[in-house]
């Protein structure tokens, strides 16, 4: 699968549907990629589910466990990796902001970088 | 830290100076403003009318606070002048120093009183290999406030100075100052941080406590700490001072709930998985929340992946985490890094021993997955030589650790003839520990995660491992375990107190246990004030080398818990009573690492030239010694107690130990006292 964006990305996750990576996650992530749109990913025990847009109505307090907000090009650095890079490294330059719970989000890390097969462009 | 030195910290933040609350830092020095591993002010430095005055006194008052008392210099040997200049300065993120100035004339005077300040923005990784930034330092004098700044992308720090009345340009801070005959000036000045990063600033924000709330904060942890007594009062006094530095040393990690101790000041003011298990190990019958915090944090943060560069391996727990700009970019490994081939089985070996204090069986449930994957961890990457031990070799070669087991100096693990051993090491305290965690995890097996099968295959591993243990690292010609198997096969021949700890894991056979325990406590080994490192007499033994010779503290508790454990129990006073008599030269904070020095030679504790202090697990020693002296055990729901104090103690109270027994006082008494000696020790509900 060739991802070259943030949409390529969680449309890559709404057809994977389960991630086992995140089996111990149950929550949410809600994704703010500024100038390129919002969505957010559940988890159930690894049972995933995308929206686009707006968060969706069934979310506790109406938003997302975990709010992460950064530029596109942080995000495919993300998926790759490059220069190593991880949440914790995006946090502390201020590439990434997070609100919420932030021990939850360290979970989304489990899927960080994406494995090879994925194929993050360009 | 050096003599010559205050440090006042909070948390994760610390200022170093000198006696004079100046601080001239070099880019190999430590002296500064430190807050998340970067250096956020590197001179600050005090001058009257062009001169620095003297120091007349200084006083840490508090961990978080201290004064400075200083005079111009009169140009005599004496210090006879007519004005006195206060600084007070007080930690939090950032600092305040209030500065009073005095004159003691009945003259009017003029003064130019004055701050130069510059910050280098300097990583601690930097500050320890002296590098070059690689981003742009910035100065900006605005009306109110002088701004030092560094960017490096979106990685902004700044440091923000501001005072009424001060005069501000790119350099420092002016005041002119009028005082009046017999009059008094004062200012504050306040030294604020700020970042780029959200989550580090609102993190930081989030946790900051007033002056008042901290000082509640100290009395708040000695009210509710369990209170000691004793007719030898350095114990009280060194207890007391060890329950307020684990307060100054609590720290918030960033995406994190909840706080556990920095492992220690200057270098290790950050989350250590090896150091956080242990700290909470040792505090575990004061403070028992500090084991469930560090338990969570760590559980949350297990490996996940395969990562060289970060020596990460599915199911491994954590070394290091820091915030530095050399962590942001990827220069060091630290995001975090998993360099440590011990705190795995650790961490199983505390999710245990919390739960046979506690009664917390919710916790052990909830971390059901985490040390599942760290059971897998031990038999699966942990076993690099792939021999059924515990071995390690970094896969990073730039950057990560050469040692990673605790004595992580890079000489560290060196054969009687003082030559290096070849990697991988399998160092042998990690094989006790590993032992100890299938056998406590069998026990949880069974009893909260319904898997008999597991456990029983748990039991069997750990029994095949002790027994290769006893043939594999005994060394019939030295009677004693060796300190490591290395990558050639070959038995690390040094003796060192590694063999401490494989008695408080328990792997060691009984028939072994006595020939251990006389190397403990023979000269060679006990240098009256401790066990050093090393025995005098091996290659590499050096009294002042960090891992191979000095005498540790936070070792020689373990090291006393395992003498208990085989029954050894007035060696493990012995050794309870010189670390706590050492403390007393210390102002009743033992310090990271003292030298080894022979006790009858120097009479006093000599000082380890770079230790850290406070330094976690040095603070947590003294209450796991308490522990070992009283004898206190969790058995099934009850805890137990047999004493067996030091000479220098007739009896030892602890009121108010918490546990799944709810509250306990535990009473000990010299069993060789005569009024005692029939009654003997005993617990009361």
């Amino acid at each position: 699968m060739q991802i070259d964006s943030a949409r390529d990305f969680f449309a890559a996750l709404a057809a994977r549907g389960r991630e086992p990576r995140l089996a111990n996650a149950s929550g949410s992530w809600g994704f703010d990629i500024e100038g390129v749109g919002k969505w957010t990913l559940e988890s159930d025990k690894g049972a995933l589910r995308v929206t686009e847009g707006a968060p969706p109505a069934n979310l506790p307090g109406g938003q997302a466990t975990t709010r992460l907000r950064m530029k596109e090009d942080e995000l495919l650095r993300l998926l790759r990796g490059e220069g190593h890079e991880n949440l914790q490294m995006g946090l502390i330059r201020g590439a990434v902001t997070v609100e919420g719970n932030l021990a939850f989000g360290q979970k989304l890390q489990a899927i960080l970088p994406l494995p090879e097969e994925w194929r993050v462009g360009p | 830290m050096s003599g010559n030195t205050i440090a006042i910290l909070e948390g994760n933040t610390f200022v170093v100076s000198d006696r004079r609350g100046d601080v001239e830092g070099s880019p190999t020095d430590t002296q500064g403003l430190f807050v998340d591993d970067t250096r956020f002010l590197s001179r600050w430095v005090l001058t009257v009318d062009g001169a620095r005055p003297t120091v007349l006194s200084t006083d840490d008052i508090e961990y978080f606070e201290a004064q400075f008392f200083l005079a111009p210099t009169s140009g005599t040997i004496y210090v006879d002048a007519d004005l006195s200049v206060m600084r007070k300065r007080t930690v939090a993120r950032g600092f305040s120093e209030l500065i009073s100035l005095s004159n003691h004339a009945v003259k009017p005077v003029d003064l130019v009183l004055r701050l130069e300040a510059d910050a280098d923005f300097a990583d601690l990784f930097e500050v320890k290999d002296a590098l070059k930034k690689k981003g742009r330092l910035y100065h900006k004098a605005e009306s109110d406030r002088l701004v030092l700044g560094y960017q490096r992308e979106t990685y902004v720090r700044e440091t923000r100075i501001s005072a009424p009345g001060a005069i501000i340009d790119e350099g420092g801070l002016t005041f002119r100052v009028h005082l009046e005959g017999h009059g008094e000036w004062s200012t504050r000045i306040e030294v604020g941080v700020e970042t780029s990063s959200d989550a580090v600033r609102r993190g930081a924000t989030d946790r900051l406590a007033t002056e008042e709330e901290r000082q509640k904060r100290i009395a708040q942890s000695l009210a509710e700490a369990p209170q000691v007594r004793t007719d030898w009062l350095p114990l009280v006094q060194t207890y007391e001072k060890a329950i307020v530095d684990l307060a100054a040393l609590r720290y918030f990690p960033l995406m994190a709930a909840g706080s556990l101790p920095a492992a220690g000041l200057p270098w290790f003011m950050a989350m250590f998985g090896r150091d956080s298990l242990f700290t909470s190990l040792q505090a575990l019958p004061f403070q028992p929340e500090l084991a469930a915090t560090t338990l969570k944090m760590l559980g949350a943060r297990q490996g996940t992946h395969l990562d060289p560069f970060r020596d990460e391996e599915p199911g491994k727990v954590l070394h290091e985490l820091r915030l530095g700009e050399l962590t942001a970019f990827g220069e060091r490994p630290h995001s975090p890094y998993f360099g440590s081939a011990d705190s795995t089985p650790l961490f199983l070996v505390l999710l245990d021993e919390y739960e046979q204090w506690t009664g917390d069986a919710d916790l052990v449930r909830h971390l059901e997955q985490p040390a599942r994957a760290a059971l897998k961890w031990i038999d699966q990457y942990g076993d690099r030589m792939n021999n059924g031990y515990i071995s390690y070799q970094r896969r990073n070669e730039e950057t990560g650790l050469e040692n990673q087991c605790w004595k992580d100096s890079w000489n560290s693990i060196l054969f009687r003839d003082g030559t290096l051993s070849r990697l991988p090491r399998a160092t042998c305290e990690i094989q006790g520990y590993a032992y100890d965690a299938k056998v406590r995890c069998a026990r949880l097996a069974r009893k909260f995660w319904n898997d008999p099968k597991l456990a029983l295959r748990l039991e069997g591993d750990a029994a095949d491992l002790k027994e290769r243990f006893n043939r594999d690292f005994w060394m019939p010609e030295r009677e004693c375990f060796a300190l490591a198997l290395d990558g050639s096969g070959r038995q690390v021949d040094s003796i060192t107190s590694n063999i401490g700890h494989l008695l408080w894991s328990g792997i060691v056979d009984e028939d072994k246990a006595p020939k251990i325990v006389a190397h403990l406590m023979s000269d060679k080994l006990f240098s009256g004030w401790g066990v050093r490192t090393m025995a005098e007499g091996e290659g590499g033994y050096n009294p002042i080398g960090y891992h191979v010779g000095t005498v540790w503290p936070h070792d020689n508790s373990i090291i006393a818990l395992g003498l208990n454990r085989y029954g050894y129990r007035e060696e493990s006073a012995r050794i309870a009573s010189g670390i706590l008599q050492a403390a007393k030269f210390f102002k009743y904070r033992l310090p990271e690492a003292f030298a080894g020095y022979p006790r009858e030679r120097t009479l006093f504790p000599v000082e380890y030239p770079t230790a850290c202090s406070p330094q976690a697990w040095a603070t947590g020693a003294p209450l796991l010694l308490i522990r070992t002296m009283l004898g206190l055990e969790p058995r099934a729901n009850r805890l137990t107690v047999d004493a067996c104090l030091p000479a220098e103690m007739e009896w030892l109270e602890v009121r108010g130990l918490p546990g799944r027994w709810g509250v306990m006082d535990a009473v000990g008494r010299r069993a060789t006292t005569p009024p005692w000696r029939e009654e003997g020790p005993h617990a009361i509900h």
